[in-house]
């Protein structure tokens, strides 16, 4: 089983100046900051150059942030804050007419949070099970998800046994840490 | 089959869908790394008028004023017509670059002895709302970095 590691740990390899906890540091928080990257519906440049601006300005903080916790709060704003910014520079060397708004200029960052940190947590736990299960599990995504006779031929299992092989990697997926704290939380 | 696991099932794909979706976002994140500079004194944006809420009706407006501040330097910053011109308090200031991300400096001066210095920030950065950040370098060599800000 694969050890997830906390945020603070994280944060601190990374002050650390370890290059692939960060990688591991982006790869967790890219989807929080796609979320609210989404609801400014920004060209696929400009989403880019927000995600540059998130990162730098982590990368400025990361030594003097005191509560790991907060991340995932302060990567939503932060994000929301690049969007408006980008938007607004626009604007700035824009015509004055040319106006453009994103759809609620001074909101929250729109972000269900906890959605957020739940979706992270499956993301955790799926890397945590084995290989096979993933593959399974994959395979059953699938729209439309691949026939059991075809699982179960890719997998080398039973036809009958890729119900009950289903059952027991979700279970696995249950009990992974970050998982199981999130179902006792 | 379970109704939980349905559930579960959806959610996993749902989380692992966002994830590829955000791969863009991810390699950026990577890039970045190459340009961190851990070792150097960061001087904090501690205003900038365009952040005002009333900026968006600055339509005629003056020019816009940024401050930085780190422990030996401040900076005052006015960003106008591709100049960012200001003034350095700190001691022993030489000069001052501007650079953009994973790139070499894309401006550069001489700061004087009062602490003036007039960049010229190339138009395809000025009109593209391009991040950017400033270096100054004092008299021994040492420097001190503007945190990210966008022009």
């Amino acid at each position: 089983m694969m050890a997830i590691e906390s945020v603070a740990e994280l944060v601190a390899a990374v002050r650390g100046g370890d290059q692939q906890a960060w990688h591991r540091l982006v790869d967790r928080f890219a989807p929080l900051v796609g979320s609210v990257c989404r609801r400014f519906m920004l060209a696929p440049h400009d989403r880019e150059d927000v995600a540059a601006g998130v990162w730098l300005h982590l990368l400025e903080r990361l030594h003097t942030l005191r509560e790991p916790a907060a991340l995932p709060g302060w990567i939503a704003t932060t994000t929301r804050n690049e969007c408006l910014g980008l938007l607004r520079a626009r604007k700035r060397t824009l015509p004055t007419d040319f106006a453009i708004e994103p759809a609620d200029p001074v909101d929250e960052t729109g972000v269900d949070l906890t959605a957020q940190l739940r979706s992270q947590a499956l993301r955790e736990a799926f890397a945590g099970i084995s290989e096979r299960c993933r593959q399974l599990l994959e395979m059953l995504f699938g729209d439309p998800p691949v026939p059991y006779l075809q699982v179960a031929t890719r997998l080398g299992i039973q036809i009958g046994s890729v119900g009950p092989t289903r059952i027991r990697c979700l279970a696995r997926l249950r009990l992974q840490p970050s998982l199981a704290e999130w179902e006792g939380a | 089959m379970d109704a939980d696991d349905e559930v579960l099932l959806d959610e996993l794909a749902h989380a692992l869908a966002e994830r590829t979706e955000a791969a863009d976002i991810a390699r950026v994140g990577r890039e970045v790394w190459a340009w961190r500079s851990p070792d150097v004194a960061l001087a904090e944006l501690i205003s900038d008028t365009a952040d005002s809420p009333l900026a968006g009706v600055r339509s005629a407006g003056g020019p816009r004023l940024l401050r930085f501040e780190a422990q030996q330097v401040t900076l005052e910053v006015e960003s106008v017509d591709g100049h960012l011109r200001g003034l350095v308090i700190g001691q022993g200031t030489a000069s001052i670059e501007a650079q953009v991300p994973g790139g070499a400096p894309v401006a550069s001066a001489e700061v004087d002895a009062t602490g003036w210095f007039d960049l010229t920030v190339p138009a395809e950065l000025s009109g593209a709302a391009a991040l950017l950040r400033l270096r100054v370098i004092a008299a021994d060599g040492g420097s001190t970095w503007t945190a990210w800000f966008r022009l």
